[in-house]
């Protein structure tokens, strides 16, 4: 080949190839970039589902406490009204008795419906809503129960609040019913950039094998990564269970 | 085909200077990106060209001198900004290897070339190969990252098609013209792709600049 046919051979190929590399290139990005999209419609469609199902979980547990309270509380003050009020008949001194009895009821009530009410439960903080959980578990005796906030409180989007306290309350369920814990710690540590979260308690723990805490936790851990946040769950048999969240703000 | 060549140069010329007018015009707009020395490679570019131009048209002697000292600020200046760009570790890593390896090369040709009257074919060749090797690492970094979503608005992606285009394409011409230097008509063929290449660079980094947008 002369230098002739190599000249006319470049000014064919040089073009041609240049057109070939803008056509993959483009290509490449606008193929990655609708990739992406894709899946970040997929993260969005995942993100409303959860707290969809979230929001759905959380109603079903107010209810199933409601039902606990009406039962075990109010149910309970009111069955005791009516035998002072029977006993009053023939004592009447007994009657102020009666009266705290029913005033004490009505007081449950009133905290109740505070409960209920869907506008008091979206307008409440992070704070104000763990604050209402650890109220009630010490005023029903289920456990007792402390909160303690440090730092600034930073005020939250209502979606990220209603995962949060949804993977809290699926926390305190599960120490609830399982762990036969007597004391549970929640801790909220507020700095510039994160929220710490820390929630423990003193019962038996589980083994990592346990298949039906197993899959409570994959639940916790799956919602937990559609806010950015990392979570993780320590325990051991007899040494209670710890829960770890760190939520950064940014 | 000289009727072509002489208006391509001289298109080529006036689009050096609106490309550096709308670089400084813009400027606000990336002066915290890494791209912040570019109007100063465009200026650069520009006082060469005209110098170059001046001295083989009214001295009448070899300007390659220009052009050998010119390439090294040019390329390492180009290195510096993708080396700034590309977040990866591993790659900047590789980026450094290849500045050096392109000092090393350049060293090589100041010692065994005639600087006045040869080309530095050789550390051309590598200043070349590693800014496309550079280019290459940053589409692979775009496109493991989310920027890809907002990649028609950023500057250095347009930059880094013109260039990557240009040098695919004059690389062989670069090879060819210093191998068998000749103005034959064939040769001229060469020089028409050559000032088509810098037109269609130039007008890549044009449209980056008309779509940029402040990150």
């Amino acid at each position: 080949m002369d230098e002739k046919e190599i000249i006319v051979l470049m000014a064919i190929a040089i073009p041609v190839t240049l057109v070939i590399i803008v056509i993959v290139l483009f290509s490449v990005f606008s193929n990655r970039k609708n990739k992406l999209l894709k899946e970040q419609e997929e993260a969005k469609k995942s993100f409303e589902r959860e707290l969809a199902e979230s929001q759905i979980e959380m109603r079903e547990e107010t209810l199933r406490n409601i039902s606990w309270e009406l039962h075990d509380n109010i149910g309970q003050l009111m069955t005791l009204a009516k035998i002072q009020t029977q006993l009053a008949v023939d004592k009447p001194e007994l009657l102020p008795e009666v009266s705290d009895t029913i005033g004490q009821g009505i007081d449950e009530l009133r905290s109740l419906s505070k409960l209920i009410n869907p506008e008091a439960l979206k307008s409440l903080s992070l704070v104000e809503a763990i604050t209402l959980e650890i109220e009630r578990f010490n005023r029903l005796k289920f456990i007792t129960s402390t909160l303690e906030v440090n730092g600034a409180v930073v005020p939250l989007e209502s979606n990220i609040q209603v995962i949060l306290f949804r993977i809290l309350q699926e926390f305190f369920s599960n120490t609830i019913k399982h762990s036969k814990a007597s004391n549970l710690t929640v801790t909220l540590d507020y700095t510039d950039s994160q929220l710490t979260i820390c929630a423990k308690d003193d019962g038996i723990g589980f083994d990592d094998n346990d298949v039906f805490l197993g899959i409570g936790l994959k639940n916790m851990k799956t919602r937990a990564k559609l806010i950015n946040s990392t979570l993780s769950i320590n325990s051991e048999r007899e040494q209670g269970t710890t829960l770890h969240l760190n939520y950064n703000f940014t | 085909m000289e009727a072509v060549v002489k208006p391509l140069e001289y298109i080529f010329l006036t689009l050096y200077l609106v490309v550096f007018v709308i670089s400084l015009i813009r400027f606000p707009l990336y002066k915290d990106s890494p791209l912040k020395y570019f109007p100063l490679i465009l200026l650069f570019t520009v006082i060469t060209e005209f110098l170059g131009g001046y001295i083989r048209d009214f001295i009448g002697t070899s300007n390659l001198i220009i052009f050998n000292i010119y390439y090294f600020f040019y390329f390492t200046l180009f290195h510096y900004v993708f080396l700034k760009a590309i977040e990866e570790a591993h790659f900047k890593k590789y980026i450094k290897v290849g500045i050096v390896l392109f000092w090393i090369s350049y060293l090589r040709d100041i010692l065994l070339v005639d600087i006045f009257n040869y080309s530095f074919i050789a550390s051309y060749i590598v200043g070349a190969g590693v800014l496309i090797f550079c280019i290459i690492l940053y589409y692979i970094s775009v496109l493991q990252s989310s920027l890809v979503l907002v990649i028609k608005n950023d500057l250095l992606f347009w930059v880094s098609v013109g260039l990557f285009l240009f040098y695919i394409g004059y690389l062989p011409i670069k090879i060819m013209r210093t191998l068998f230097f000749d103005l034959t008509k064939f040769y001229l063929i060469l020089l028409i792709i050559q000032f088509s290449l810098i037109i269609v660079m130039y007008l890549f980094f044009l449209i980056g600049f008309i779509w940029m947008k402040k990150r």
